[in-house]
């Protein structure tokens, strides 16, 4: 080997070490910097960013979806797509074995409707996979609306605002699932709406 | 879209965010946190470092183990229903698990850990390692969405389907570190620093460092001057580290791999910050002194041969942070022109280096005077820590410095050093190290340093040690060779390089 591969292959081991010791201190500092995700956090109206959630923290939100911390990533869940999929995913795999309350919570099949100006919107627990889960369907008239690739909705309950995605599925249909628990349970009654077009 | 694309958007995080929320994570209904300070230490080092192949070929054992125990879906209830992530845990899961036993394969509980017996292939997944592989569990379940549902991958299948699951691993981690590692603006960084400083003489780079700074600062990442002096102490690190692995491959033909070398080096690196070591209990600095010596000690290796750059990064961070928050908030340009105004001269770093080091003189000369009582080779330990403490020693000292130093080296062999050694001894020795050890501790009233709160003779013994490394080191950026006068001229100089570097970088011209 000349000495030019010589320095090729030290220049090329020296930035993977500069590498290793760039990416290590930037995993330190981030530490020291503290959490950024406060548990006790609200979401806010305008909270639409994705809130990172551990698996075990998906976990044990479908083992025990009522307690008070895990109500907050409920909600958290709701706010992103990826998120939602993985947690509907675990509550299919898990039995129900492991989430007696998640079992018990609620298991009356109804879909409700809410009628805005321009969109109607229905809640249907029903056709969901799991009881505890509902399917969140817009339609809308709405030509502004209907060019959008997704909504994001706005539901109120109470003093709680309760932000949801809506994907688009096809022409002026939008939906989304998201958890009985977390925004119909007992609110299916009082539920109010507000779309933001982003 | 790349299967790395693929991996990212479903994951949606990077390192950093994937490392903090794995930290933070407890065990359920818990205050516990669920992966231990080393365990997260330790996949920081591996991820980092991009040394996987250990850990992924250990977790592709335990999985394997897993799916031939009796129960369902035993990944997903081992890991995080029943979260039997630690030693014990793990060990009280599988004791109380029956496993599925072939002709050809054998599972067993032994002392060390689980044993996998596969035709000739045996391997023990160690109780020791259950935290950290539950760790990089945590981190791969996010990667890979059908992690937990490889049983049919594995069951009933030998070796091969271990060899394929973690080489699955490795490369879902080496994909995602390509996209959430800043290899790119890490490349950028690191040539920029090679063209500038890859011959140059160290005693050249610091003098150099301000004007090396305003020539690169538009680079990613080299905006802010602490960060430039980071990365350029990371840069100087990566060449010795090349020096050294070249030397030790000289020397040793059976060489380790890249990956393990880098792994020890990081590993090492990691180590040196001395502030992270001060116990919280006695608080020996304030939380201001810390910050402004944690960029030092961040990288105290390359800190005591950079006293120039030390200096600029000490007298100039505090106002750039503040510059940059002032541009976050709006505020006007008089009042940045007010930060930029008032830096602090290189003598009042001088200065605060000085009254750190002498602070630090106090508390252990107060540990000191708290363990006059204590035993014999504790207090022996804590005066020989302190070379500065045995030069106080008399000459004509019943006891000479070379015979407590024989006798600490001796410790081991001696079965009860109370016998051996004396405080009587030592204060013989030493008066005058005592007289000022009680003089300082009548000074001192924080807690953990007086009589009414003291501590365990332990902890005296171990913060002697902190401090007297972390005096090393401020005395070493302090003994550089410079006057007043070319201490001044060089502020004035760096000084207006600064200043007309952030008047155009932070105020609207």
């Amino acid at each position: 080997m000349n000495k030019s591969d010589d320095n090729m292959r030290e220049n090329m081991n020296a930035e993977l070490v500069f590498s290793a010791l760039e990416t290590y201190k930037a995993l330190a500092k981030g530490h020291r910097q503290g959490d950024k995700y406060d548990k006790n956090e609200e979401v806010k109206p305008e909270g639409f960013q994705v809130v990172p959630i551990s698996f075990s923290s998906l976990v044990h939100t479908v083992i025990d979806p009522t307690s008070e911390y895990n109500e907050g990533i409920l909600r958290h869940i709701n706010t992103s797509l990826i998120y939602r999929r993985q947690y509907y995913h675990l509550v299919k795999h898990m039995s129900s074995a492991y989430s007696p309350r998640l079992a018990a919570a609620s298991s009356d099949a109804e879909v409700t409707q809410r009628k805005g100006e321009d969109f109607s919107l229905y809640f249907d627990v029903a056709n969901t996979l799991h009881q505890d889960m509902v399917n969140v369907t817009l339609n809308t008239d709405n030509a502004k609306l209907r060019s959008c690739s997704f909504l994001h909705l706005q539901c109120f309950w109470q003093d709680k605002a309760i932000p949801l995605k809506l994907e688009k599925e096809d022409t002026g249909i939008f939906s989304a699932t998201c958890l009985k628990s977390s925004l119909v349970h007992n609110a299916m009654r009082d539920v109010d709406c507000e779309i933001f077009i982003h | 879209m790349s299967k790395a694309e693929q991996n990212t958007d479903i994951v949606g995080l990077d390192l950093i965010s994937q490392i903090e929320l794995i930290e933070q994570q407890t065990l359920f209904n818990s205050q516990t946190l669920k992966y231990s300070e080393a365990s997260i230490k330790e996949l920081k080092l591996i991820l980092s470092s991009r040394n996987y192949v250990n850990i992924t070929w250990e977790l592709a054992h335990l999985y394997w183990v897993l799916v031939h125990t009796n129960g369902n879906s035993n990944a997903l209830k081992f890991f995080f229903v029943d979260e039997a992530v630690f030693a014990q845990s793990a060990k009280s899961w599988f004791e109380g698990s029956t496993f599925i036993n072939l002709d050809t394969h054998r599972i067993s509980v032994v002392l060390q850990g689980i044993e996998v017996n596969i035709r000739d292939h045996v391997f023990i997944v160690n109780w020791s390692r259950m935290n950290v592989i539950s760790g990089l569990m945590e981190v791969l379940v996010m990667l890979i969405p059908d992690l937990l549902e490889q049983d049919k991958e594995l069951v009933g299948k030998g070796l091969n389907s271990i060899k394929i699951l973690a080489s699955d691993l490795q490369k879902s981690l080496y994909e995602w570190s390509e996209t959430c590692m800043p290899s790119v603006r890490s490349h950028k960084k690191f040539v920029a620093l090679s063209q500038t400083f890859g011959n140059g003489d160290i005693r050249q780079i610091d003098s150099a460092f301000v004007s090396s700074w305003k020539q690169l600062s538009n680079i990613e990442g080299f905006a802010k001057i602490v960060n430039f002096f980071s990365s350029l102490c990371s840069f100087l690190a990566s060449k010795d580290a090349i020096d050294r692995v070249e030397s030790l491959s000289e020397q040793n033909e059976n060489a380790v791999s890249s990956e393990q070398s880098i792994y020890d080096f990081v590993s090492e690196y990691s180590e040196q910050n001395l502030l992270l070591k001060l116990p919280p209990t006695p608080k020996v600095l304030s939380q201001n002194q810390l910050k402004k010596l944690n960029t030092i000690f961040e990288d105290a290796r390359y800190a005591r041969k950079l006293p120039w750059s030390v200096l600029a990064v000490m007298a100039f961070n505090h106002a750039q942070a503040q510059l940059v928050q002032a541009v976050r908030s709006n505020a006007s340009d008089k009042h940045k022109r007010d930060v930029i105004q008032h830096t602090e001269h290189y003598s009042e770093q001088l200065s605060f280096l000085a009254g750190t080091a002498s602070i630090n003189q106090q508390t252990m000369l107060t540990c000191l005077a708290l363990m006059k009582n204590s035993q014999s080779a504790y207090l022996i330990e804590a005066v020989t820590a302190n070379s500065q403490w045995l030069s106080l020693m008399s000459p004509n000292a019943v006891i000479s410095k070379s015979h407590i130093k024989d006798d600490i080296e001796s410790q081991s062999t001696v079965k009860n050093p109370a016998e051996t050694f004396t405080p009587d001894r030592l204060y013989q020795a030493a008066p005058e190290l005592f007289e000022r050890a009680t003089k300082a501790s009548k000074k001192v009233k924080r807690q953990g340093l007086t009589e009414a709160t003291k501590l365990d003779d332990k902890v005296y013994v171990s913060l002697i040690k902190i401090l007297v490394n972390i005096n090393d080191v401020i005395e070493s950026i302090q003994k550089f060779d410079a006057s007043k006068e070319s201490i001044d001229a060089k502020y004035r100089s760096d000084c207006s390089i600064v200043i007309n570097e952030f008047s155009q970088r932070y105020i609207d011209i």
